[in-house]
């Protein structure tokens, strides 16, 4: 276990730990070292800005979960909730719906208003691995077709529930028709506060977690309510689940940006001088709302900090510059560090008095630092 | 604390080789480097996005050779050579291109410097996560090396240099590997060649 990650949350410091260098740090410094400087005569510009600096640079983040639960939790599909989704909420496509489990309910647990995600540990740590986690295809089957065949999973969470991502993605397939269902089930980011949603509420994300085996009837409805997603309300993560690096701020430098606001997508500060340590910091606020929604998914137990793979991106056809798109995202992505955490970072309980843990989340930032000297 | 060098395990070995004119070789020196302290101060531009917005100058694309090399240097704070040869010195007659501009050495600048180029097509890549740097000093290079005094003078240290992490108008060059080795009285009978590979 290497690096160093500290997790905030309400402004408290919870967590803090090494994280792990992958390989492909080490195949990211190799490309450095024999990218052909003679690119820089091509007079076409799309291959002269291969040598572009911002290619070779930590450009994004992501979260996931173990492996197991990408068939737990809100991933999982019954014909029930699909009835649900299509029909009782109206065809909303912003619905995120679990059973509660632990059944049978006692009186004492009938009343917790936290959702505990049915979870095993991530994978163990492998710098050898390209992805957060080996596999986490949604093992969900809708109309007698397996979601993973149209969106495989990518060892992360992935962001489809908002109605133009995932009308996009389910576009010409079999599943065209059920996009809104499959959306809901492959999960994991709620929908922004700005957004607008079919059934016409002010944005963000409903949930709704019911008791008993299937989700018979809206009166078994546990505890419910409304998820405002950041991510999404900042446009800052693509259908793939990474968020972007949006700003750079460096202190010693006259000429850098003003640092942005972590809420807005993955921040990068640091100086190079001899006088500090030599640390690059990147930072990033994960909303409450992001935070209520992954819990109900499974949690967060994995985050990796990304650096283009040009050479994926340009095999896939695409030039740089490389402009970060949320629904078409040209860019591909090389893990280059990985933090896994042995508890889920989304985990919530009830606080005394009337507070349910499900709507009392506050926002987690993100502190990734890593020391160069 | 471990920094990004330690954990990521960047590492490097040095083979120094002379061949003679009728085409034998001889291994002189075969052992491990040092990366010292500046290659993480030019990784540190680079990801910070405060360095050259060009990838090249990230590149380890120049070496120096010099006289007083020690084992008390290959410590990870080392940030030069410390008898480094000069533009002269290299040799007029040889196949080497030297560039002469600044060397950043701690929080000073030192210009001018020389350092010889290392062709981009003796920069191998020999695996996913390594690459071969073939150094070529060939016969009419480093010479007759004599100090102020005249007295014979020795090769016995050389570093690998990143180009322009700061992205200056002047290339201003970073130590980023170093090591000393046995004295070597460079003649015109053989070429040296330092094979010189980093696992990233």
């Amino acid at each position: 276990m290497r690096g160093s990650v500290g997790v905030y949350y309400k402004d408290k410091l919870i967590y803090e730990e090494t994280n792990l260098l992958v390989n492909g740090a080490g195949s990211l410094l190799a490309d450095i070292m024999t990218v052909s400087p003679s690119l820089s005569g091509v007079p076409d510009h799309a291959t002269s800005s291969i040598l572009d600096s911002s290619n070779y640079t930590i450009q994004a983040i992501s979260f996931g979960t173990a492996q197991s639960a990408y068939a737990e939790n809100a991933h999982i599909y019954t014909e029930s909730k699909a009835y649900l989704l299509s029909s009782v909420f109206g065809g909303t496509s912003s619905v995120i719906d679990v059973i509660r489990h632990r059944e049978p309910l006692t009186a004492d647990w009938k009343t917790v208003s936290s959702y505990s995600p049915t979870s095993l540990l991530p994978h163990y740590s492998d710098p050898s691995l390209p992805t957060l986690e080996v596999s986490s295809d949604v093992s969900a089957v809708v109309s007698g077709i397996a979601l993973s065949s149209i969106v495989p999973g990518n060892g992360q969470n992935l962001n489809l529930i908002p109605s133009a991502y995932h009308h996009a993605v389910f576009l010409n397939t079999a599943l065209s028709s059920l996009s809104a269902v499959g959306g809901a089930i492959l999960g994991c980011w709620p929908e922004g506060s700005g957004g607008s949603t079919e059934a016409g509420s002010v944005g963000g994300t409903d949930f709704s977690a019911f008791s008993g085996t299937s989700l018979s009837a809206p009166e078994d409805v546990a505890y419910s309510g409304t998820y405002n997603g950041m991510f999404n309300a900042a446009s800052s993560m693509d259908t793939s689940g990474f968020v972007n690096m949006i700003m750079s701020a460096s202190p010693n430098d006259a000429d850098a940006y003003l640092m942005s606001s972590t809420t807005s997508g993955l921040c990068v500060s640091g100086g190079t001088d001899t006088g500090n340590s030599g640390t690059v910091e990147y930072s990033l606020t994960l909303g409450k709302g992001d935070l209520g929604g992954a819990n109900l998914y499974g949690g967060i137990y994995n985050m990796g900090l990304w650096t283009i793979d040009i050479d994926k991106s340009l095999l896939a056809g695409n030039t740089p510059p490389y402009s970060f798109d949320t629904l078409n995202n040209p860019r591909k992505y090389r893990l280059f560090a990985v933090k896994s955490f042995s508890r889920n970072i989304a985990r919530i309980t009830d606080a005394a008095g009337p507070a349910a843990g499900c709507i009392n989340y506050g926002d987690c930032l993100i502190k990734w630092r890593i020391h160069f000297l | 604390m471990r920094n990004f060098i330690d954990d990521l395990g960047i590492n490097g070995h040095l083979t120094i080789i002379k061949k003679y004119n009728d085409g034998e070789e001889e291994i002189v020196f075969d052992d491990h480097n040092v990366i010292v302290s500046g290659m993480g101060v030019g990784l540190a531009y680079l990801f910070t996005g405060s360095g050259s917005n060009v990838i090249t100058d990230y590149q380890i694309d120049r070496f120096q050779v010099g006289v007083s090399g020690a084992t008390s240097l290959e410590l990870s704070t080392t940030n030069s050579l410390s008898g480094g040869l000069n533009y002269s010195e290299y040799g007029n007659g040889s196949n080497l291109f030297i560039e002469q501009c600044t060397q950043i050495i701690g929080d000073k600048d030192l210009n001018p410097s020389a350092f010889a180029l290392i062709p981009a097509n003796k920069v191998t890549r020999i695996g996913d996560n390594a690459v071969r740097y073939t150094l070529v000093v060939d016969e009419e290079s480093c010479n007759g090396l004599a100090g102020q005094a005249g007295e014979d003078e020795y090769l016995n240290e050389v570093g690998l240099f990143m180009k322009n992490p700061r992205g200056a108008t002047v290339n201003a060059s970073l130590l980023v590997a170093y090591r000393a080795f046995s004295i070597i009285r460079k003649t015109n009978d053989f070429s040296l060649i330092f094979r010189w590979t980093l696992n990233f």
